[in-house]
């Protein structure tokens, strides 16, 4: 592994923000309202006018903006947690939905949905709340029944999760074949993920966790780079392995769990952008994680952007942009490239 | 389609049709329903058959109706031939517009010697629709939305009852250059197009259409929220192809027209 300078993390951190800022800002003008920067300036100059909330400053701030902010940080937790769930298991298929978040999560959210919970409960939606529950609830599971002496094997972690998430879906297929008409239109949306209607309390909420647990992770980033060279190394290099595995899953876990509740399941993001950034700036976890954040976000604002403008008024679930995009691209990366640069 | 005597034992596969029947007085008639036929209070009690996409061949069979009544979908070319196995037969409808349900009564009349009571039906429907159109002829057509769906949010498109009902109501769906039959959008195009009524289809408890209802309250740009034409109208009037539809029609009217439609 290549030493990493205090100024390359620096530049390329810096760079991407600012990329990611201006992908924010560029994306605030897209839409069905024509609105541009005259609009802009017009209502910030002028904020203690009658009309100050008329339309254009309404779409703006309150439709387009808390949507645009909920893309990025369902982006960046989605790829952070793609890389970390991959260097944590060794296994370069793995992505945020592997240990059976999504189906966790999905099946709280569709249980809400059953109940007719569409209410809130204080400031915040039901929906979300019980996706959020089914994820952690279904991540502690996987890691407690894993436990074998106090210490976690991988392998069987793996194992387990993909068939708890397999039962779990087998749930879902069963409760969507009895569900009423009514219902399954609630259901089958919720699946195909979708980051409308949320508002900015929401984002508020979901912005702790995923930054929270975001840092934990960046903490915990040396310990992930030694994890990848095999436990046996990494404990002879001075590492507490179970601990640091621990903390990563969690921390994972945490971060997927809070972007599945809001947006239901988004595919693609975390296995795609991992990878794409291992290729470009290497391995290492202190550069990979924040550069994988960022550029997640990138991508998820910007396919979120096509998918409410490319057939406007109709919208398009984001799911099949962030496929139909970034699927042919990665396959033409990886033939150009030869192999995948998984963990050198 | 000739039948040599009046159907003695049906099996209804739609709940629109289930409707039809129970309006035609053949309450006794209707053996099997699917488990969606909800209304009227009748059809629940009656032995069921299954989903209305996917019906259990057997439990139909094993009722031995000597009529199967669906309307078209995708797998009915399939559930016909396989019903023929029985030597059931079936019977086919594919209601397209709102008229279309008066033309589906009297041929469903025809198959069970119900004529008489037909034509009374479909006379008092037509009545009250050619009233609606004659009340609504005219005057101005305020700008419709109709939310057929919360998160995402859906509308009614072309080619849809409910666009065809809004219509007929003296309204112009704000929606009705979208492609697609229920499309799906975002909040921004409901801002744009600024409605000046919206119409919330219950699907669900009235609790989120309450909620669905306060929702909307916060965004007092839209023409509709600031003067208060928000309304709830159920689903199964405005999307079953029946009797009822025309009842859907009325509440659709009184929402889009309240003073001509409403009584002082």
């Amino acid at each position: 592994m290549k030493v990493l300078s205090l100024k390359k993390w620096l530049i390329t951190v810096s760079l991407l923000t600012i990329l990611l800022v201006g992908t924010i800002i560029f994306c605030s003008f897209q839409g069905s309202a024509d609105i541009n920067l005259k609009d802009v300036i017009k209502i910030f100059s002028n904020p203690l006018s009658q009309n100050w909330w008329n339309t254009k400053a309404v779409i703006l701030l309150k439709v387009r903006l808390p949507r645009i902010l909920l893309a990025c940080l369902v982006g960046a937790a989605l790829a952070v947690s793609g890389v970390v769930m991959q260097a944590l298991l060794r296994n370069p298929l793995a992505d945020p939905y592997v240990l059976g978040v999504s189906s966790g999560s999905a099946l709280g959210a569709i249980i809400a949905i059953l109940l007719g919970l569409n209410i809130n409960i204080g400031v915040l939606p039901s929906i979300p709340l019980f996706g959020f529950a089914g994820g952690l609830l279904t991540i502690l599971f996987v890691y407690h029944i894993s436990k074998i002496h106090r210490k976690i094997s991988v392998q069987t972690m793996l194992l387990v999760g993909v068939v708890t998430g397999a039962i779990l879906a087998a749930i879902i297929m069963f409760i969507i074949s009895i569900a009423g008409p009514n219902k399954l239109q609630g259901i089958i949306f919720w699946l195909m993920g979708s980051l409308s209607s949320q508002e900015y309390p929401m984002v508020l909420i979901v912005s702790f966790y995923v930054l929270i647990g975001i840092l934990i992770l960046l903490y915990h980033a040396r310990g992930l780079n030694l994890l990848v060279l095999g436990e046996e190394s990494a404990l002879q290099l001075g590492l507490e392995v179970e601990r640091t595995k621990k903390i990563a899953f969690i921390g994972a876990s945490l971060i997927t769990g809070a972007a599945v509740s809001v947006s239901g399941l988004i595919g693609f993001v975390g296995i795609l952008i991992p990878h794409l950034m291992r290729m470009i700036i290497g391995s290492d976890h202190r550069l990979l994680l924040p550069v994988a954040g960022l550029s997640g976000g990138i991508y998820l604002v910007l396919a979120d952007t096509l998918a409410r403008t490319l057939l406007a008024p109709t919208e398009i679930p984001v799911g099949v942009i962030t496929a139909i995009c970034g699927g042919p691209f990665f396959i033409y990366l990886l033939t150009k490239k030869g192999r995948v640069s998984f963990f050198q | 389609m000739v039948l040599n005597h009046p159907a003695q034992k049906i099996v209804s596969l739609d709940p629109s049709v289930t409707e039809i029947l129970f309006a035609l007085g053949l309450n006794n008639e209707v053996v099997g329903v699917t488990d969606y036929c909800d209304y009227p209070e009748g059809a629940r009690s009656k032995s069921k058959v299954g989903g209305y996409l996917d019906p259990n061949i057997e439990a139909i069979a094993l009722l031995e109706p000597d009529l199967v009544v669906t309307t078209l979908k995708t797998d009915t070319p399939k559930l016909i031939q396989q019903l023929e196995n029985f030597g059931i037969k079936v019977f086919v409808l594919d209601p397209k517009r709102i008229e279309d349900i008066f033309e589906n009564i009297s041929s469903l009349a025809k198959l069970t010697y119900r004529e008489e009571i037909a034509k009374q039906l479909v006379d008092a429907l037509k009545e009250r629709l050619n009233e609606i159109k004659r009340k609504v002829n005219g005057i101005y057509r305020p700008g419709v939305f109709l939310e057929m769906g919360t998160d995402p949010l859906i509308s009614v498109g072309p080619g849809s009852f409910a666009n065809d009902l809004i219509e007929i109501a003296g309204g112009r769906n704000v929606f009705s250059h979208c492609s697609s039959r229920y499309p799906r959008f975002t909040l921004e195009e409901v801002l744009l197009a600024d409605p000046e009524v919206i119409i919330i289809c219950s699907m669900s408890s009235d609790d989120a259409c309450v909620a669905q209802k306060r929702w909307w309250e916060k965004w007092t740009n839209i023409s509709a929220v600031r003067n208060g034409q928000i309304y709830v109208v159920e689903a199964n009037l405005i999307t079953r192809p029946g009797p009822r539809m025309v009842d859907g029609l009325m509440q659709i009217a009184k929402a889009i027209h309240p003073h001509i439609f409403l009584e002082p």
